[in-house]
């Protein structure tokens, strides 16, 4: 025990309980401080003195305002953002050129392996041409492969619950076990993938020419081989699909990347390796079995609302002018028809023609005074 | 009299924030930098005047934690990690800048340096601060830098002797000599606490626990 009674303010200012009692004031220090001073109150000024001139040290330390603590603290938390975006989204394009030339390598290596192994050993040799690119973490995990050689679509679960259905003549490859930060399966051929959602581990399909990123939602992958082009078409939610080409530039890798929503697909042609992003043929709505059912009614109704309803309904961008058609009005039921028979009644109606640009439906009319 | 206030205990909490943060939770991660974030900026003042510079270093230090979160272990007081991982940044920053120079006053040598708005011009209208404490202040800033942290770790993180240490990879005994001087220095330069120190004489009677060595 220190011979407190005999301190100085010094002695206190550098005494390390004397200095935890008045900075943490932790439950027991205070006890015994409380304490000590009542057995010797004539050190009651010297103790006053000396925590006053502890808790004047600590504030005069003060440098920083309030106002600059939020402003940095706002500043630090977008830079997280922009660098969490950063690692699950954008680390494929952001690969070096020597990261890229070693892909390739490795690509031609597993390729000439894969090719001698079927050659040598399988007995359906030929059948399916592995084109794929390899990926980062062949050499630890266990891969399994699935084939389907039968004539009707195979349903299958990936190890994070996620559903495939394996179209004929079509394979799948994919690790045991998913890595944490993404989940990487390569496909030829074709298959429908309902994704799980994970927003911290990315869902990525790898095909020769694309790879498909998701974070959580359902789309079709069609890659075979011996077609002479490749397309993504997205059911639910959002997909980006960007070329994996080795010969496309680091400058295109803006335009080799697009972001699909629903009822959109990409076909990418193999020949000129260009992206193409159109509607499929035949939009399908999105959204709960008993909304679908319901028929669309309007009775005088602005034609902006009418398109409003279908754009939710199909999840498609409609891109007209407001103002121009602000006058002209709809009274139709709306049932099970093609979305572009849908569309095909009410332009006819309003005298206007839509055009279909980019996966976007552009309607060009003209006002109905 | 200001009542002390007392320095947050929540160093068990912040160990709790360290690990959710590793594995990718970015709320911990956003609630660990509010927490400690005036800290290191208080700290880092012991260094440079510069508080751009200061605020590039925090956001640095954050920044790369948050790239390395995966790779990072697990580490009981989190606090001192912090801290040393930022003086450790600063050192080197300041070093490439030429700004740091232990022997001279590192106030001169900020305003020869630097043309950024200094962390004084700042707060020179803070309200907050009382006439004594501007004087305190005054007169910590005018200690040798090392004396200056010690005085900072101590007196505003509440840290003991040996994470002082710990943190500026000196021995303890030295943690005690620069703290020794530090106070002394700061009873000589304010006239406001030398009349508290009146018996001289108790503090060789109790001379044991100050070892003057240099």
């Amino acid at each position: 025990m220190q011979d407190y009674a005999r301190y100085d303010i010094k002695d206190f200012l550098a005494d390390e309980p004397f200095c935890r009692w008045v900075l943490h004031q932790k439950p027991a220090d205070c006890a015994f401080w409380q304490n000590w001073l009542q057995k010797n109150p004539d050190r009651a000024d010297i103790v006053r003195s000396a925590r006053e001139l502890i808790s004047e040290i600590h504030h005069a330390q003060h440098y920083l305002t309030d106002e600059e603590l939020q402003q940095e603290l706002s500043r630090l938390t977008a830079a997280r953002k922009a660098a969490t975006e950063d690692q699950t989204y954008s680390e494929p394009p952001r690969r070096s050129w020597f990261g890229k030339f070693a892909l390739v390598l490795t690509a031609l290596f597993c390729v000439v392996g894969f090719w001698y192994f079927y050659t040598s050993f399988s007995t359906n040799s030929g059948l399916l041409k592995v084109g794929q690119k390899p990926l980062k973490d062949h050499k630890n995990g266990q891969w399994t492969q699935v084939t389907n050689n039968q004539r009707t679509p195979k349903s299958m679960l990936l190890p994070d619950g996620s559903k495939v259905t394996l179209s004929p003549r079509s394979r799948i490859s994919y690790p045991l076990h998913f890595e944490k930060k993404q989940r990487e399966v390569l496909l030829n051929g074709e298959a429908f993938f309902d994704v799980i959602r994970n927003p911290q581990s990315p869902f990525k399909v790898y095909t020769s020419d694309l790879v498909t990123t998701v974070l959580g939602t359902s789309f079709t992958v069609k890659a075979f081989d011996q077609d002479k082009d490749v397309r993504v078409v997205v059911k639910t939610g959002r997909v980006t699909v960007a070329a994996t080409t080795p010969e496309s530039k680091p400058a295109d890798s803006q335009t080799n990347q697009l972001i699909l929503r629903p009822n959109q697909q990409v076909i990418y042609h193999r020949e000129d390796q260009k992206m193409k992003r159109s509607l499929i043929e035949n939009p399908l709505e999105v959204g709960p079995a008993e909304v679908i059912q319901q028929n669309l009614v309007f009775e005088n109704a602005p034609v902006a609302s009418v398109f409003d309803s279908l754009q939710k309904r199909y999840e498609v961008q409609i891109i007209y002018d407001a103002d121009l058609l602000a006058h002209c009005q709809l009274t139709a039921e709306l049932g099970q028809e093609p979305l572009f028979e849908k569309l095909g009644m009410i332009c006819k109606a309003i005298q206007a023609r839509y055009e279909l640009i980019d996966g976007q439906i552009v309607i060009h009319g003209s006002s109905c005074k | 009299m200001r009542k002390p206030a007392p320095v947050p205990e929540d160093e068990s909490h912040l160990g709790d924030l360290w690990n959710r943060f590793r594995q990718n939770d970015e709320k911990a991660f956003d609630e660990l930098a509010k927490r400690r974030y005036r800290l290191l900026f208080n700290y880092a003042t012991r260094f440079t005047k510069d508080s751009e510079l200061i605020k590039d270093c925090i956001q640095d230090l954050f920044l790369e934690l948050w790239y390395r979160r995966a790779r990072l272990t697990d580490t009981t007081y989190v606090t001192v990690y912090l801290i040393s991982a930022l003086r450790n940044n600063l050192l080197r920053k300041l070093k490439v800048n030429n700004r740091l120079d232990d022997s001279a006053d590192i106030a001169t040598s900020c305003e020869r340096f630097t043309d950024n708005l200094t962390v004084e011009t700042i707060l020179i209208s803070s309200e907050s601060m009382s006439q004594k404490e501007r004087e305190i202040r005054n007169a910590i800033n005018r200690l040798p830098r090392r004396q200056q942290e010690v005085i900072f770790l101590k007196f505003y993180e509440g840290l003991s002797n040996d994470e002082i240490a710990r943190i500026m990879e000196i021995e303890r005994q030295t943690v005690a000599n620069f703290l020794y001087r530090a106070i002394s220095q700061l009873k000589n330069d304010l006239p406001s606490i030398s009349h508290l120190i009146p018996q001289l004489f108790l503090f060789f009677a109790s001379g044991s626990i100050w070892q003057l060595t240099d």
